[in-house]
């Protein structure tokens, strides 16, 4: 092929792709019977799956608004929402939000306030659900820098509740769900197999995010905290040695490459068959019962996560938020208004979605068909979320970083929260936290 | 014209001679490709070095607080730490790819059957998106059920979690990065091997010369142009590197694998610390730019 | 002392050895991204590992292109960076050639190693600035602001390759072609593409494999299957607490498909160009 056939052959190749393309344009993008059309910007996760695909379709047909999807992986739709709302770009109508989002996108201003544009919260809401939605936080710790006396504003509704509990093989635990964390170790001690690969517990280990979320449950069951009184930092507490302590002590029934292991993987050994039970997030609960997916089909029960001093499930809700800058605000307040009606959360928890709205837990026909629907119901009643401020992240790495560190020891407990806590306690410091 | 065969320094003047306005040729072959890549760095840079100069609180404006990131930048262990573990990624891994591509180049410069499929298998692993690169070596490198350590198992019978380790972790991550990239280098090398002149290699064996002194002594320093381009180019990448480490490891076990990259991430959106991420990145950008002069320099006159 | 054809033999059978076992090592994670491919979730996290699906399904690839859009995406990709670096091959080259012949004043080498810094600056750093400036240009999500985008920033990749590249090329040929009273660009058309074709075919493999897997800035520049890129929607997949790892391999092997095509029709190129007795 001489130099001269080549740039043809590539040219022709370049008329012939954008030829194709834009004959892939033609039909499509006709303007809808004119009710406009709404942009979801999200990050993939089961959960979202029958809202997109049945849900959606539903809505375009009963309202006539046209829905747009878009779907990026967690981090990087973090970042374009973000980017969005700081250039004002206008691209997107929706944020679907993890309510770890909340108080960085509501307080930068990037969401539209929702009782301005005339939402009204009625009290079918699992008033733990939508309390995520306010900023500032109804009730517990304010940031500094907002005004401790501001009123709540609503910016976000529940869109998925989303939370971790406790996953257990009703087979192992026969008697039903383990009550205390000792319970738990007990059977693990007595029942686990590492070279049949049977594990009595699982969980996350990787560094930062992962691996402080499997913590948190831990930490509050015992007694702590992650903050006191004016932000003190308190993950170093007794208590909270104590939790850390407990933690490494079940590494000895688990898969020995827990340390890498991201929520992916743990619900993949739980649901081989590999673990007797683990603190998991809702997506997980309709694939159990999933040939294609699950090795361990019915057996897999739901509970709150047991108890030690205290019972409680960690919070990690999907929120829904219209965009400061979105184009198409009625329409985005439509859609709100619409999934979060009586009538159509009980056809979504009927089909296997999870709901936010109490009616729709309670359903007969909904329980029936999702076993975990009582379970979640209960967990919202005592979960609890991560703390409501936008420098989170940064100490949920420092402490992360330290969590898989003494996993890895598998053991310091104490050093390493203490570590944590001083490099968190200057960071807050920096920022502006009361010093206290 | 005298067939002069030997390779010397060849005097470029000749062709400017020709004509007056041959002059401006040069400046106008390379003045689109300048411009244009720089107009689409040289302006966000400068925002970005602007926005270093800010500190950003939610819900303020930005506070243009002057070089106190750059001060802060000083005292960060965790920064410099980043930068240590990103110089010996880069340095191995370009090094390591680098040898076992010019091998690569020199097994397969002559005929041989089936030559195009096997050159084309072995660009196959550049060919992968680098996140589903970092995917499949998550699977395969995982404890429980990856293929290398089930192989590990079944000959050693102990179990070897590499990604937990925090002394296999960055080893672990340069031969992802090895085996992705080393076909850029083996591509590089060889269309530059294949692009030399014949004669003075024919002539050289005629003078009864080995083959080792032939690589060394003939087709070392003909390369050399396409060397210090390939190592440039591959270590530049190397410094940036992101997908692989983000997949793999997110930076863990501890801080073994966090990249300045990966810091300069999540600072700037994790965090939303904007000014203190941009300043990471301009302070990574300075040394990527000593480094290259220095390359650059040492190479000089020879390339 | 073993004869000269012992020798050869053996050098031989090294070759061939040390050729299989570079395949192998390159294609062993290749096809363990098809094999995952081809299994169910649960099939994929099975220990010990399968070597080949049990249970062997279409499942992910049909979710790539009818939930996922992944059609779409592979459209966007194969336009974009077609017309990128089509671009930047063509431009770059010249600015290569350039650089290779007249590099000898200050200034010259000056702007020849600026025309490096773009390939230095940590993506981070000039996402968001880069954003604004499109949306000012009205460029977010369409294809065109992704092409200038990445041609912008192939050219100096191209420029520097297609230089070293040249380099090589003795002058003297070119000056014989002239003598013999043909123009700059003739002899550049007649003499030097052709012997530098194996660098051409190099580059544009390079150009096209990393600006096809360019992630970065298509996910910040583009926002909807209207111009978003492969790698985007791969990417897409890794969701909040599970990856797809199947439908992951799947898009994996289809975004590769393009580049490994590619590939095998070019690489023959990649041979020795013509020999300098053809031209007397």
């Amino acid at each position: 092929m001489t130099r001269r056939r080549f740039v043809q052959n590539s040219a022709a190749a370049a008329m012939a792709g954008g030829a194709v393309g834009a004959l892939s344009h033609c039909g499509g993008n006709a303007t809808s019977n004119n009710r406009g059309q709404i942009t979801f910007g999200s990050y993939a996760d089961p959960a979202l799956d029958i809202l997109k695909e049945v849900f959606l379709p539903e809505f375009e047909r009963d309202t006539g608004i046209r829905t747009e999807w878009v779907e990026a992986d967690f981090s990087g739709w973090f970042q374009k929402a973000l980017n969005d709302g700081q250039t004002r770009a206008g691209a997107f109508d929706i944020y679907v939000m993890d309510d770890l989002w909340v108080p960085r996108f509501a307080g930068a201003s990037y969401l539209a306030n929702i009782d301005e544009l005339g939402f009204q919260a009625d009290q079918d809401f699992v008033p733990a659900a939508l309390d995520l939605g306010f900023w500032p936080p109804k009730t517990g710790l304010r940031q500094p820098g907002i005004d401790p006396k501001a009123r709540s504003v609503l910016y976000a509704l529940p869109l998925i509740s989303d939370l971790q509990l406790l996953f257990y093989r009703n087979d192992i635990y026969s008697q039903g769900s383990p009550k205390t964390w000792g319970e738990i170790l007990q059977v693990a001690r007595e029942r686990s197999d590492p070279a049949r690969r049977q594990y009595g517990w699982v969980t996350r280990g990787v560094k930062g995010n992962p691996i402080v979320n499997s913590y948190f449950v831990l930490l509050h069951a015992f007694g702590g905290e992650m903050f006191g009184e004016s932000w003190k930092v308190v993950f170093n507490s007794l208590q909270a040695v104590e939790a850390l302590e407990f933690y490494l002590s079940l590494l000895a029934y688990e898969p020995p490459g827990v340390a890498e292991f991201d929520s992916d993987q743990e619900g993949a050994t739980l649901l081989q068959g590999n673990a007797f039970a683990a603190t998991m997030w809702t997506g997980w609960c309709g694939q159990t019962d999933d040939p294609a997916r699950s090795r361990v089909v019915n057996k897999i029960n739901f509970d709150v996560p047991p108890k030690q001093v205290k019972q409680v499930a960690k919070l990690g809700l999907f929120m829904a938020g219209i965009a400061a800058s979105a184009p198409n605000k009625a329409g985005a307040q439509e859609f709100l208004k619409w999934f979060s009606s009586p009538s159509v959360q009980l056809r979504f928890a009927r089909n296997g979605g999870i709901p936010f709205k109490l009616s729709a837990f309670q359903d007969e026909e909904a329980r029936k068909k999702s076993r975990w629907l009582d379970a979640i119901l209960k967990c919202l009643a005592c979960g609890v979320p991560s703390p409501r401020t936008s420098d989170w992240s940064k100490v949920e790495d420092i402490l992360g970083t330290e969590l898989n560190r003494a996993l890895l020891e598998r053991g310091k407990a104490k050093q390493h929260l203490d570590a944590a806590a001083a490099e968190a306690t200057a960071f807050l410091k920096g920022a502006g936290y009361p010093s206290g | 014209m005298d067939s002069s065969l030997e390779l010397k320094r060849p005097p470029e003047a000749p062709l400017l001679r020709r004509h007056r306005w041959a002059r401006l040729l040069p400046v106008a072959l390379v003045a689109p490709t300048a411009l244009f890549a720089l107009a689409i760095t040289v302006l966000p840079l400068g925002y970005s070095v602007v926005t270093s100069l800010q500190e950003f609180r939610l819900g303020q404006p930005p506070a243009f607080v002057g070089l106190q990131n750059y001060q802060n930048l000083l005292h960060d262990v965790n920064f410099k730490n980043s930068l240590g573990t990103t110089l010996v990624f880069t340095i191995t891994a370009t090094a390591a790819e680098f040898v076992l591509g010019l091998m690569l180049a020199m097994l397969l410069k002559d005929e041989f059957p089936f030559q195009g499929i096997i050159r084309s298998s072995l660009i196959v692993p550049m060919a992968i998106a680098p996140v589903v690169v970092g995917i499949i070596w998550r699977l395969l490198y995982n404890a429980d059920v990856g293929l290398f350590s089930f192989a590990v198992q079944t000959v050693t019978g102990k179990s070897i979690s590499v990604l937990s380790s925090a002394t296999l972790a960055l080893p672990a991550l340069i031969v992802v990065d090895i085996w992705e990239w080393t076909p850029f280098m083996f591509l590089l090398l060889l269309a530059g091997i294949q692009s030399l002149p014949q004669e003075p290699f024919e002539a050289a064996r005629m003078d009864g010369a080995g083959p080792w002194n032939i690589f060394v002594h003939l087709t070392l320093p003909m390369l050399r142009p396409v060397i210090v381009v390939a190592l440039m180019i591959r270590a530049l990448d190397a410094f940036t590197v992101f997908d692989q480490v983000f997949v793999l490891t997110q930076g863990g076990p501890g801080t073994a694998t966090e990249v300045a990259t990966l810091m300069i991430y999540k600072t700037a959106f994790r965090f939303s610390q904007f000014g203190y991420g941009a300043s990471m990145a301009i302070t990574l950008l300075i040394l990527v730019m000593v480094f290259s002069a220095a390359v650059t320099r040492a190479f000089r006159g020879t390339v | 002392m073993p004869s000269f054809r012992a020798r050869q033999r053996l050098w031989l059978l090294a070759r061939v050895a040390m050729i299989s076992l570079a395949l192998i090592i390159a294609l062993l994670p290749v096809y363990w991204m098809v094999n995952t491919s081809l299994k169910t979730q649960v099939e994929v996290f099975t220990a010990p590992p399968t070597l080949w699906p049990q249970n062997p399904t279409l499942e992910n690839y049909v979710s790539l292109f009818v939930r996922r859009r992944m059609g779409s995406y592979l459209l966007n990709s194969i336009i974009i960076v077609g017309t990128a670096v089509f671009l930047s091959l063509v431009i770059g080259s010249l600015a290569g050639y350039s650089m290779a012949r007249f590099a000898k004043d200050q200034a010259q080498q000056k702007l020849n190693m600026w025309v490096l810094v773009p390939r230095m600056i940590p993506p981070v750093a000039l996402v968001v600035p880069l954003f604004l400036i499109l949306q000012h240009l009205g460029l977010i999500n369409k294809q065109l602001g992704l092409i200038l985008v990445y041609t912008a920033f192939n050219l100096p990749f191209v420029a520097w390759m297609m230089r070293s590249f040249f380099k090589e090329i003795p002058i003297d040929l070119e000056e014989a072609t002239m003598v013999d009273g043909a123009s700059r660009l003739r002899s550049f058309w007649d003499v030097v593409l052709p012997l530098a074709a194996p660098g051409l075919v190099a580059t544009s493999i390079f150009s096209l494999l990393i600006t096809f897997n360019e992630f970065f800035f298509a996910l910040i520049l583009t926002s909807t299957p209207a111009a978003a890129t492969l790698p985007v929607g791969t990417a897409a997949l890794i969701g909040k607490t599970q990856t797809l790892y199947g439908e992951m391999a799947a898009a994996g092997v289809v975004a590769s498909v393009p580049l490994v095509i590619f590939a095998l029709l070019v690489q023959r190129h990649l041979v020795r160009g013509l020999t300098m007795g053809a031209v007397k």
